[in-house]
Order: structure tokens, then sequence, then C-alpha cells
């Protein structure tokens, strides 16, 4: 689906990934971990192609976005946010956007403006707005971050569970090493601007929400945690 | 409505002190009245000026010479500003220029346009739309040129064609900008429908006042001085309506809602 070799990306004098090899199955939901300034989302924006990189990306398809700020555009509705990557033309249009706003439980709230939403609110809708046109891989930089502890958790339950039914390929890029276990398929960790080969995260779905508290969770996290130590990372 | 009438009235007490100092320490004679014309003799004034029919005729005559100005300077300043901002090889070409045509004080270019315009109704709207020019266009041109990359690739990803990108992105991507900068500029052409009024013209707000000047009728000057003041006033309230309600989501940032 994804596949990326020999990736370098280099911003202004400053080389954030160097000799980057990465690979992503069809449907395959793989979170990014490392710390911050590592090049995490120089990665996405360069699989993106919003930034020149060097190296080969291939993608079978098309990609959405979910941005962590200026996730909306504010001025237009929860609606119309959503159905701008849908090509008005479409006969389809209305109801691929009701339908989406409904599973992102935003319907009643179609007609207001993103200043009006809460932070999570906020965030559902950019979901909606990147999954409208059915991309192929779904890219998401760190789109939580800024929300508090339970509201990230619950969205987290949406985003699984909008995921589950629509199947594109994600990359999910974090530096909470929870929220990572929770959601991916497989967990890569970016350190010394390599990425590892990752880690296969052994919990089935549909996941549990009370998963993060059970031991076998917990033992998960330690290896990732090592693993991070492993590379070299602080 | 109470609580409304109660603190309009409150705001109006002030001003309604002010104005009875003013008539008592001006008709106790403690300062020239002839100087400091009590509000009655102004109102009186006013009166007189409304009954010729003259104020009217100079309202309208000002109104027409602002908004042909404030049109005519504020829409060539939004595209170019557009333009400049969004294409950096126009920027590179105009940019030195109106740059150092930016620093001069708009007033000052008044008599180089009698001499290329005469003191017509076109040379008025000039002036007029200069002095709306530059504020507007330096506005629009930074905030063009500053939209959020978030903005622009998230258009770029989700309309692969660019298709609808300019008018559904990037105006109002810039539109917080475009009318910070027309609100600084409606100002502006105020004190420029003044100034060239002042030389050569036959009616107007600003003809009043240097006609009653030279008449040296202080009562007139002052009533001439309220209407613009109020006129002002109302056109700097007029603007925030109608940008707010054409742009109703710039209403609820400034509420800070989120």
């Amino acid at each position: 689906m994804i596949s990326a070799a020999g990736v370098g990306v280099t911003l202004g004098d400053v080389e954030v990934l160097r000799d980057v090899h990465f690979e992503c199955a069809r449907g395959e939901f793989v979170a990014i971990v490392g710390a911050s300034g590592s090049g995490k989302s120089s990665f996405l924006n360069a699989v993106a192609n919003l930034v020149p990189y060097d190296g080969r990306i291939a993608i079978e398809g098309s990609v959405g976005y979910v941005f962590q700020s200026y996730a909306l555009f504010p001025w237009m509705t929860v609606r119309q946010n959503v159905a701008f990557g849908l090509d008005a033309d479409d006969a389809g249009r209305k109801a691929r956007v009701d339908d989406l706003l409904e599973r992102v439980e935003m319907s009643a709230l179609a007609e207001r403006y993103p200043s009006q939403l809460s932070g999570g609110q906020v965030q559902r809708v950019a979901l909606a707005r990147a999954l409208a046109p059915s991309p192929d891989v779904l890219l998401m930089d760190e789109p939580y971050a800024a929300l508090d502890q339970r509201t990230r958790e619950r969205m987290q339950v949406w985003l699984l569970s909008v995921w589950e039914t629509e199947r594109t390929s994600v990359l999910f890029v974090t530096h909470n090493m929870e929220e990572a276990i929770y959601l991916a398929d497989r967990v890569v960790v970016l350190s010394a601007l390599h990425f590892d080969h990752g880690l296969r995260v052994p919990f089935p779905r549909p996941r549990r929400e009370s998963l993060r508290f059970e031991t076998a969770f917990l033992e998960f996290k330690q290896r990732v945690l090592e693993l991070m130590d492993m590379t070299g990372e602080s | 409505m109470l609580q409304w009438l109660r603190t309009a009235g409150l705001r109006s007490l002030p001003i309604a002190g002010f104005l009875a100092l003013w008539e008592g320490v001006s008709r106790a004679g403690i300062v020239s009245e002839y100087l400091f014309p009590p509000p009655t003799i102004v109102l009186r004034a006013l009166a007189r000026w409304a009954g010729t029919g003259e104020l009217w005729h100079d309202i309208e005559l000002s109104s027409w010479r602002l908004v042909a100005g404030f049109l005519l300077g504020g829409s060539s300043a939004v595209v170019l500003g557009m333009v400049m901002g969004r294409n950096r090889y126009a920027a590179a070409v105009f940019g030195p220029l109106f740059q150092a045509l930016r620093a001069l004080p708009p007033v000052a270019i008044i008599p180089l346009v009698i001499v290329w315009l005469g003191i017509g109704e076109s040379a008025k709207v000039f002036s007029i739309a200069c002095a709306v020019f530059f504020p507007t266009w330096i506005n629009t041109y930074l905030g063009a040129q500053r939209i959020p990359r978030e903005y622009l690739w998230a258009a770029r990803i989700l309309r692969p064609s660019g298709q609808g990108i300019f008018w559904r992105v990037l105006v109002p991507a810039t539109m917080p900008s475009i009318i910070a900068g027309l609100r600084t500029a409606l100002a502006l052409a105020f004190v420029m429908v003044y100034v060239s009024e002042i030389a050569g013209a036959s009616a107007g707000l600003g003809y009043r006042i240097s006609i009653a000047h030279l008449a040296y009728r202080i009562d007139l000057m002052m009533a001439a001085l309220a209407v613009l003041g109020t006129f002002g006033a109302l056109a700097d309230f007029a603007f925030d309506l109608i940008a707010h309600a054409l742009f109703p989501w710039l209403a609820d940032k400034r509420e800070g809602a989120r």
C-alpha cells in the first residue's frame, strides 16, 4: 500500500530523516511514536507529497490527512468542511456527508462554524472531512495531542469505530504510547533519523476500552519503551 | 429592556452633563459666547442649516465621494494585495514601488492631485481612493502571504485539481486581514473627505466647515463637526454590521467561543 525506500527529509539546514525504509499493508493501522522533533510529522508530509524528500515513496491510491492545528476551515460550516473534498457534481455527495456526520455524531451541529465547537468536536469533523473522499491512506499527525485525557480516550474509541467500516490504511503519529498501542496493528519507533521494524500489537479487535488497564497491555507498553531506549531515545 | 435602558441612560449621563456644563459656562459669560457657542446655539445653527436644505446636499455629496473613493481604492487594493500575496513574481515586481508610495502621507498628495485632476469630483474621489488603497493593500498582501500552511495543505489534499481553491480557501483565509485593512482605511477616508473638500469644493461637510471658518461662524463649524463625527461613527458601526453579516464566522472568532 505504502512503500518507502531510502527516504530522507531536510528542513532548511536540518536533516530530520535519513534512509528511512517503511512498508504499510492495505488496511493496516500503523502508529509512529518518538520524541517531538524526531521527524515523525515530516515523514507524513513526505508521504502526502507536501514537502520535498529524497528517495522513493510509492502509494497505491489517494491520501487523506488530519492535522493537529488549523484542523478545519473556520469560514466553512461543519457540513461545508466535510463536503469540500467531494466533487460538486457528485450525486451521492449529500448522502456521503450526511452518513459521515452521522457516524461521528455531528449531524445536529452540521450548520455550526468550527469556532462554535469544542476541541474534540473539531477533531471529529476533521476526521469526517479527511475520510469523505474515501482515501486509501489516512495520515493523522498527533490529532488528539491538544485534548484532555478523557476526551482523547473517547476520540480513540470514535476513531476505531469509524475505521472498522472504512478500513483505510492509517499512519498515526503520536508521542503517547498508550494511544499508539490501543489504536494500532503495529507500533513503529522513530529515532536518530530512522525507523525500526516496529512491534506488532498482539491484541485482537474490536478492542475494549478497559484494555489499557490490563496486565498484558502494560507489559507490551514496557516492551515498546525498551525498544525506544535501545534505539537511543531518551 | 429595562436593563438596556438603564445602561443607555448611564452612558449618556456624562455626555449630558458635559453639554450642560458647557451651556452654563458659556451662558454665564465665563468664556466668550462667540468663541465657545453654547450647545443650544450650535443646535440652532444646525436647524437653520438643515432648513435651507444645504445640510442634506452636503451629506449627500460627501457620502457619494466617500463611497466612490472607498469602493475604488478598496477593491483595487484587495485585488492587488491578493495577487501579490500569492504570487511571488508579482510581489517582486510591484512590492518595492508600492512600499515606497505607501510611505507618503495621503494628505500630502492633494496639491499634486489638484494639478493633475483639477478640483472636480474625480480629484476628490481619487484622493480618497489613494488614502484607502495603502492600508487595505498592505493588510491584504501580508494576510494572503501568511495563510497558515495547514489550510493550503488541506486544500491541496482534498482538492488535488486545485479547482475552487482561490475563492473558497485563499480569499476567505485572508478575509480577517482584508476587513482589518478596510476598517482602518474607512477612518482615513473620512480625513480625506474633509481635506479634499477644503481645497476647492462648493458643497460637502468638509466644505461647510471651511466656509464657516472663513465666515467666522463658529456655531456652524461646530454643527458641521458634530455631523461629520456622527457620520463617521455611524459608518464604522455600519461597516462592522455588514462585515459580520457577510462573514458570520468572523463574529464567532471575536466571541472566543472555542
